[in-house]
């Protein structure tokens, strides 16, 4: 039984809510494959979770987010929020084995290439993906990465 | 200009007074200097050949001779004719000024006459017996001798004349001197007049020229130099033409510069043109991104929920849960009704096409804004950790659109309540002069004065607004603001600055039908 923990970065709680249930839901099909679901709902919380816990083993990531603070990291503009938490996992060496899902609704090739760029594992539209799909993914992504708990 | 002009024309008074001092003193001297000529050569002669005894002694030694024509008495009376003589001619002498010769030519004439009558009586003394000299006593020689005796009188009286008239000559003189004083002062006037008016001359067509330029300088470029000043026929006269030309190439440079301008305005007309529907499409474009976001996020969720239905897999959960699951499926369908009902809303605010129609009512306004606060907001509040008030001064009750009234007082708390955490949000009610005043105050992170600029425009964010939840659609604002308008009202906006706060002023007048025509 491989354990595979998973950061969620979402700013909508709709959508965190029903990726929790698809993977109490459509975990079951994935016998040898235990998920363990972490949720970070902006900027700041998210620089929280990967400067303090162990690394996931994979993050889902939206990129429009809020920053969380007034004040602090005022310098990026909320469409980066997602790029500089992407940015962050893939400098430092605590990440090496950390796939990315950039997980967005914005649908465009630019945004698809600079993620790319970046180093992000996977890119999905969200309302393009089915919850069972992106679940699919991430097995495969910890797979050919060996990132498990 | 005119002040050198001012001071030439003193310095020519100064010269001219000069002048004026120096010939008075020389016209002076030249009178007294000649008067005093006459005087003094008159009195000589008179003193020094003592004239009126010469004559008195020449009229008795002329008796004494005629009693007694000896030649003792003969020589006694040739010495003062002598005398005479002499005096005659040192008056020919002496007196060299023409006027005054001609003056005592009177005089000399008769002291001739008398001369040659005695003379001539002497004659016929010595021609005719002596003592024939009783019959010169006769009624007939008479006269004679009354001659004589009249001819000295009459010599005097000359000598008196002459003295009256050196008097008059001494008054002409005077006379003169006045008149030539006169003739001077007015010489003076007119020198002075005359270079007033010629330095007139000389400056009212710098001064035309100079007021001319000065109103050029204000910008005023629409006038001449005139034809007055172009028919000068002197350098002025050149200097007015050239200003002219000057003029003319100015109005046509500057009518040419126009013209430039003018079209430049058009491009610029056409660039702002062009610019506002780039910024047009701009907006559209993070407008339909903003929207597009939105609209996935709530699809997404239906999209999501709704597989675990077609596949079966909703019976992995409890039942209580699976009515969560359907509900999320409702609430996301509603977060999608209402982005297309925002859009909908503002599209037709923004047109106005549409004939808006009011639901007029009654409205106790604390009790609406307590309603919508239980309803809508209270939990939001509670997970915000930000508290809510309500002052109410006056409890207003006015005559207004409900439904209007309340998406209004919705859209400020829902923003209050977005921008605020930790905070609070405070609504006072007011009363005023038939208006209802709703003023929503929160601690929030505040507006600058970009922001409070672009507050009620379409799509219009506020960069901090952005920042702090990125997926509104700058909608909220704008339909509020042309909501508010439709209930003929005004909203304001107050904000310190960055992180002190926002505060919302509405009012909204009890409802007038009449102002809807």
């Amino acid at each position: 039984m491989k354990t595979i923990k998973i950061l969620f970065v979402e700013d909508e709680k709709l959508l965190r809510t029903l990726f929790e249930d698809t993977v109490t839901g459509f975990g079951e099909e994935y016998k040898d494959y235990n998920f363990e679901m972490e949720t970070a709902i902006d900027l700041k919380s998210s620089f929280e979770y990967l400067e303090e816990k162990p690394a996931p083993n994979i993050v889902i990531l939206d990129l429009r987010l809020p920053t969380g603070e007034t004040g602090k990291n005022k310098e990026i503009p909320e469409e980066e929020n997602g790029f500089a938490i992407l940015r962050l996992i893939k400098t430092d060496k605590k990440f090496l084995n950390t796939p990315v899902i950039v997980f967005t609704n914005l649908d465009d090739r630019e945004t698809e290439y600079i993620c790319n760029k970046i180093g992000a594992d996977g890119f999905m539209i969200k309302s393009k993906v089915l919850p069972s799909e992106l679940l699919d993914t991430i097995v495969k992504l910890a797979e050919r990465k060996h990132s498990f708990s | 200009m005119r002040t050198q002009i001012r001071s030439q024309l003193i310095k020519a008074f100064f010269i001219i007074i000069a002048v004026f001092f120096a010939t008075s003193v020389s016209v002076i001297t030249i009178h007294f200097v000649l008067v005093q000529n006459y005087k003094n050569v008159l009195n000589k002669l008179i003193t020094e050949y003592s004239l009126s005894d010469t004559t008195s002694n020449l009229i008795t030694d002329y008796n004494l001779f005629f009693k007694n024509p000896s030649s003792e008495n003969r020589q006694q009376y040739d010495v003062n004719v002598q005398k005479i003589i002499d005096f005659l001619k040192n008056l020919d002498t002496e007196i060299t000024n023409p006027q005054s010769k001609t003056d005592y030519e009177g005089l000399k004439n008769t002291i001739n006459s008398v001369l040659v009558e005695t003379d001539q009586g002497i004659q016929s003394v010595l021609n005719n017996d002596i003592s024939g000299t009783s019959a010169h006593y006769n009624e007939a020689n008479k006269k004679y001798l009354f001659v004589k005796d009249n001819s000295a009188t009459l010599i005097i009286d000359e000598l008196k004349n002459a003295q009256q008239l050196q008097q008059k000559i001494q008054i002409f003189y005077l006379l003169g001197l006045i008149a030539m004083i006169l003739i001077l002062f007015l010489a003076v006037g007119g020198a002075l007049a005359f270079s007033v008016s010629f330095a007139k001359k000389i400056t009212k067509p710098i001064i035309k020229l100079s007021e001319v330029s000065s109103t050029i300088a204000k910008g005023q470029i629409d006038i001449d130099v005139g034809e007055d000043l172009l028919k000068e026929s002197n350098e002025i006269g050149v200097l007015a033409k050239s200003f002219n030309e000057m003029l003319i190439s100015l109005r046509t440079n500057i009518n040419n510069l126009n013209k430039a301008n003018d079209k430049l305005g058009i491009k610029n007309q056409e660039l702002e043109h062009l610019n506002d529907i780039l910024e047009g499409l701009k907006l559209k474009t993070e407008f339909l991104q903003i929207i597009n976001h939105q609209l996935r996020t709530p699809i997404s969720a239906m999209r999501g929920y709704l597989e675990f239905w077609r596949t079966g897999k909703y019976k992995n959960f409890p039942p209580a849960k699976q009515e969560e699951m359907k509900t999320n499926i409702i609430i996301a369908s509603d977060q999608l009704a209402g982005i297309i009902n925002s859009m909908v809303d503002a599209l037709e605010l923004e047109t106005e096409k549409k004939e808006i129609k009011v639901d007029l009512r009654k409205i106790n306004i604390k009790q609406l804004v307590e309603e919508i606060y239980e309803v809508d907001f209270e939990r939001q509040f509670k997970v915000n950790k930000t508290s809510f008030e309500i002052n109410s001064e006056k409890e207003p009750e006015i005559l207004s659109d409900k439904n209007f009234l309340s998406t209004i007082i919705s859209n400020l708390l829902d923003n209050a309540l977005k921008y605020t955490h930790n905070g609070k949000v405070k609504v006072g009610l007011n009363f005023e002069n038939d208006y209802a005043i709703i003023r929503i105050e929160d601690t929030g992170i505040g507006l600058s004065e970009s922001d409070k600029a672009i507050l009620f425009q379409k799509f219009a964010r506020g960069e901090e607004a952005i920042k702090v939840s990125p997926t509104g659609s700058g909608l909220g604002m704008f339909i509020t603001r042309k909501m508010v308008e439709v209930l003929h009202g005004e909203i304001t906006v107050e904000s310190e600055g960055r992180n002190k706060g926002s505060t919302f002023i509405i009012k909204i007048p009890n409802y007038k039908s009449n102002e809807n025509n």
